[in-house]
């Protein structure tokens, strides 16, 4: 019951938190870039100019957008979300940020598996994880799909466009 | 003139010729389906195979997979929301969501005749006025290209909608995400925090995969399972009045896009962009714009296309790459031994023209091929999204991999796919930031050479008649809008823009 406003509200704040990253950036890259010389020693535009003014104008927009952001949170909090809301699994709105965060972190497994298993077994196996044990596909269709996928990329890349993917420890 | 097409018609319906632009085409297609692989690299990669032909033959094969890449990105574009090209980013905007309201078939029917009308109208074009043309584009210094730049970014502001504070941060994200790398004019390394791998600059191509296909997976994610796209075969059909309201977009895409498309550099995607932002600003269905509107996927692939074509003119007769992929048929162009510039047209006559009647039978054979099989393509929607959805992070990572076969731009494409994420969360336009992203670095080249050319001093951007006047029209982008709904309602506060008070498009 308590996580479905908690999560409305971790969203209105993430918002906020981007806009407030944006100027940070803007911030970060006015300062930096002045560093590198905002005019050559002739008056002409020198290296550090483009990114102090982009720098100096996204503080700004980022600052205006943080303010209108969190006004509108004050005017208007988060509405609860529909709890009913379900997807044609019957997934809840928190079940589907659960599975967007566990699909994330299989591919930042299966980027760092790529070192170990090589490119295609590594995303290979990705595909496979995540057709039948999160989407919940039947394995053989999962598995069919999966074997396809490599086989057409392989041909596409490695055979066809000479592409050298990473083969791993494996050698595949 | 006429005998000079004749010639070329005749150089290139010769049975090997359009044999080898069918095969340029279709491979065209399957490299321009998969993300990260463009034109240029397309064409890039298929050289090899081409030298063993005659030049024109080469050629012809070599216009052949830049159109059909093109085509190929378009594809991706409308059905998963993955643009091929920078210049195909616009067209995610409608055509995605005409592809979500079962119309995808209506959608690539329409690039496909968008692209052909704009091809026939840039050859006319082309044969027309190529050589005064060059001239003109000639004439354009560092401010005028500056001036052009701004122009870019206004078309960003006119047609962000409600969001014009949003599409515009993001367009100085982009601009700042382009000041990553080694500065070309001084050599000063800068944001690189002695990474190797940033000194060339971050890529757009990678950002645009993790933006808009890593990005739109993971918000359909959050979204939840939809059912498949089940429409039926007869609402993947073109009809009459699709067809009826897109001429106007066509034609006006077109010549924008020809004329753009002339200056060397960011051309098709600027051409795109503004073709956008005009057609939102004139059509009838304005308030369907970001809804699945088929004017806006009409106007930016005629623009984008003629814009392609018109890439020719500086290539051909100055020798100047008019984009990417024609300064890798530049490079194709001195394997060959033939060398670009004014006298090219004089000297021989029968590969200049051969090529340029080649751009028309390839826009034949693509639109022979690809209006049939539109609705084909948009078959694929029908495959269940918890298959697809990997199958899209696959081939987008194994492509990132591919442009430059480093493993820096898998991470790239991670870092921005969670970038796209959060955009998508809160409404926060991307185009804007591709753009930003892929103009920076020639507006910003622009700048320094302006500043050098006025010793510097930037006002020398106020004295030239061609800057001035595309400045003007920059501001008439940005501020006729505003002007003309409060002269309609006669001042009274509160009165809006009906264009910009429109629901927010999500670009």
């Amino acid at each position: 019951m308590t996580t479905i406003p908690l999560l409305a509200r971790v969203t209105r704040v993430g918002e906020a938190v981007t806009y407030g990253a944006l100027t940070l950036l803007g911030v970060v890259a006015a300062v930096v870039g002045r560093g590198y010389g905002l005019l050559l020693p002739n008056g002409q535009v020198g290296p550090g100019m483009v990114p102090t003014a982009s720098g100096v104008l996204l503080a700004v927009l980022g600052a205006v957008l943080l303010v209108r952001a969190i006004r509108e949170h004050r005017a208007a909090p988060p509405a609860p979300i529909d709890r009913d809301s379900r997807d044609i699994f019957g997934r809840t709105e928190p079940e589907r940020v659960r599975h967007l965060w566990v699909v994330f972190g299989l591919l930042l497994a299966a980027i760092f598996a790529v070192s170990i298993l090589g490119f295609l077994v590594s995303f290979g196996g990705f595909v496979l994880v995540v057709s039948t044990w999160v989407e919940r596909r039947r394995l053989l269709s999962s598995l069919a799909i999966t074997v396809s996928a490599v086989v057409f990329i392989y041909l596409v890349f490695v055979v066809f466009l000479r592409v050298p993917l990473p083969q791993g420890l494996l050698g595949i | 003139m006429v005998d000079n097409i004749l010639l070329g018609f005749q150089t290139a319906l010769s049975p090997e010729n359009v044999l080898w632009c069918f095969v340029g085409v279709l491979a065209g297609t399957v490299i321009g389906l998969l993300p990260g692989l463009g034109s240029s690299t397309g064409v890039a990669v298929l050289i090899p195979l081409t030298l063993a032909f005659e030049p024109v033959t080469a050629l012809i094969m070599l216009a052949g997979i830049y159109y059909g890449a093109q085509y190929g990105g378009t594809i991706t574009s409308v059905l998963i929301s993955t643009p091929g090209e920078a210049s195909s980013v616009v067209t995610t905007l409608d055509g995605y969501q005409m592809a979500r309201r079962g119309r995808a078939g209506p959608a690539l029917a329409i690039a496909a005749i968008g692209s052909f009308v704009a091809a026939i109208v840039s050859l006319l074009l082309l044969a027309l006025v190529a050589p005064p043309l060059a001239n003109f584009a000639l004439g354009f210094g560092p401010p005028e290209n500056l001036a052009v730049m701004v122009l870019g970014f206004a078309t960003i502001i006119s047609f962000s909608g409600d969001s014009k504070l949003k599409g515009l941060a993001m367009a100085v994200v982009g601009v700042l995400i382009a000041t990553v790398g080694v500065d070309a004019s001084g050599g000063t390394a800068r944001f690189t925090f002695g990474n190797v791998n940033l000194l060339s600059g971050i890529p757009y191509v990678e950002v645009m995969i993790g933006l808009f296909a890593v990005g739109e997976v993971m918000y359909q994610i959050r979204q939840g399972a939809a059912a498949p796209i089940r429409a039926t075969f007869r609402d993947m059909m073109i009809t009459r009045a699709d067809i009826s309201r897109s001429k106007g977009a066509i034609v006006r895409g077109s010549g924008l896009g020809f004329l753009l498309g002339v200056l060397p550099g960011a051309g098709s995607t600027l051409a795109s962009f503004l073709a956008y932002g005009v057609e939102k600003r004139v059509s009838k269905n304005k308030d369907e714009f970001g809804k699945g509107a088929i004017e806006g996927v009409a106007a930016p692939e005629s623009a984008n296309n003629a814009a392609a074509n018109a890439n020719f003119v500086p290539t051909l007769t100055l020798g100047i790459p008019g984009g990417a992929t024609t300064a890798v048929l530049l490079g194709a162009f001195t394997v060959y031994g033939i060398q670009p510039g004014p006298l090219l047209f004089d000297q021989q006559p029968d590969l200049v023209w051969g090529l340029l009647a080649s751009f028309f039978i390839g826009n034949v054979l693509l639109l022979v091929m690809n209006l049939p099989m539109a609705p084909v393509f948009a078959q694929m929607l029908r495959v269940p999204y918890g298959y697809m959805y990997p199958l899209i992070l696959f081939t987008s990572f194994v492509g990132a991999y591919a442009i430059d076969n480093n493993f820096f731009s898998v991470w790239l494409v991670f870092v921005f796919g969670l970038v796209g994420y959060v955009m998508k969360l809160y409404d926060i336009p991307m185009a804007p930031l591709v753009l930003g992203l892929v103009i920076g670095t020639l507006f910003e080249k622009a700048l320094v050479q302006t500043s050098a050319l006025g010793d510097g001093d930037l006002t020398i951007l106020f004295t030239r008649p061609i800057s001035v006047t595309v400045l003007l029209l920059a501001g008439v982008f940005v501020f006729a809008p505003t002007l003309v709904a409060r002269l309609r309602g006669n001042g009274r506060p509160g009165t809006s823009d009906p264009t910009t008070d429109s629901e927010e498009t999500r670009v």
